[in-house]
């Protein structure tokens, strides 16, 4: 598929690393009563951000070269323990970041979708 | 893939917790059943609970490459009896009481066992929130494009 | 405020434009006809400046930047929103106004 725009590109591999994200702390929620089970973590904005300083300007395409290689890691969390009620609140903070790029993604469609339409309906 | 992989490992979590539900009203439910000899007493069980990453356990998963099935799984390994020596009550009356006037009941903590019920059922309530979280997420991607 | 501008354009330059056009032929060169194209060109660069802008923060939005102030966004981007809406009315205002002209009998 060819990209129409680097951006909803981005948030796109954001949801992925987010959906990941939500299964990790589901893990860690499932798996808190296994002794001796250690919390996991998804490292990817990080790396995402330091791959290429765009905060300025839309990424190029070499720039996007660069960002496709960075995949979403699981990484053990820095805490030994599970804490239910952390999880929790973690898993909620990742819905709603995940709601919020579904929000991004949407919005960002809709002004596509009345450019190729030229403000006709339909 | 995705978020139906991560309900059904929330939803693994609901039936352990499920499984030590059922175990642990066994054990308070069995914990005044008396016996004439300590090797006849009621054991009281004990479930195991074991983490399981499904790529590693099934080599067939492995292909597709998920990352979901990197995650381990909460699985109740097995049901072992906890051989914890009987509680001798001394009750002469007892028709099950022995030369001594004592009589053997299971080695079972109530009071332990209603902690370990408190924790089951916060485990169960945790699980059953991060469900009900991953399938709104659901539900939202599936409004994905439905509007103008 | 870049809504009013265009708002402007569409209350003001556009009406004008078709006036002038009618009234006589070389009009198009005159300051008038000129000034309107301006507006409009201002207009269109500065609904581009809010599409990057939109742009810029849904870029932060997917490298986890834009949690501090996600209002701004969503506003940002229902005002680019409208503004965009905006523009391809007056688009079409003009367009449905210039084919009026050519089927005019003379």
């Amino acid at each position: 598929m060819f990209s129409i725009d680097p951006v909803l590109e981005l948030l796109s591999r954001s949801l992925d690393a987010c959906t990941l994200r939500q299964g990790v702390y589901a893990a860690n929620i499932a798996n808190a009563d296994t002794v001796g089970y250690r919390p996991l973590e998804v490292s990817f904005e990080e790396s995402l951000r330091s791959a290429a300083q765009l905060s300025q300007s839309a990424p190029s395409a070499q720039q996007m070269d660069v960002l496709r290689q960075i995949e979403p890691s699981i990484v053990p969390a820095a805490a030994d323990t599970v804490q239910l009620d952390q999880q929790l609140a973690l898993m909620d903070k990742n819905a709603i970041r995940y709601q919020m790029l579904v929000g991004g993604f949407e919005r960002s469609i809709s002004l596509l979708r009345m450019a190729v339409l030229e403000g006709r309906e339909g | 893939m995705g978020l139906f992989n991560i309900m059904d490992i929330s939803a693994a979590a609901m039936g352990v917790q499920r499984t030590r539900l059922e175990v642990a009203a066994t054990n308070l439910a069995n914990a005044q059943t008396s016996s004439a000899s300590p090797g006849a007493t009621y054991q009281p069980l004990a479930a195991i609970v074991r983490s399981v990453v499904p790529s590693q356990a099934d080599p067939s998963r492995m292909a597709s490459g998920a990352a979901e099935d990197n995650l381990p799984v909460p699985v109740v390994a097995e049901l072992v009896p906890m051989n914890v020596a009987p509680r001798r009550m001394y009750e002469p009356g007892h028709p099950d009481a022995d030369a001594q006037g004592f009589v053997n009941y299971p080695g079972i903590d109530p009071v332990s066992t209603m902690l370990d019920l408190i924790s089951i059922s916060r485990s169960y309530e945790a699980n059953l929130k991060a469900f009900d979280i991953t399938r709104s997420l659901l539900q939202r991607s599936l409004d994905i494009g439905s509007q103008r | 405020m870049s809504i009013e501008s265009i708002a402007a354009l569409a209350a003001n330059a556009l009406p004008a434009a078709p006036t002038q056009l009618a009234t006589v032929a070389p009009a198009v060169s005159t300051p008038g006809a000129h000034g309107a194209f301006q507006t409009i060109l201002s207009g269109i660069n500065e609904l581009n400046d809010q599409l990057q802008g939109a742009e810029r923060s849904l870029q932060k939005l997917a490298l986890g930047e834009g949690l501090d102030n996600l209002h701004q966004t969503m506003m940002g981007m229902e005002r680019t929103r409208l503004s965009l809406q905006l523009l391809l009315q007056v688009r079409s205002r003009a367009l449905e106004a210039y084919q009026e002209l050519m089927r005019m009998q003379i």
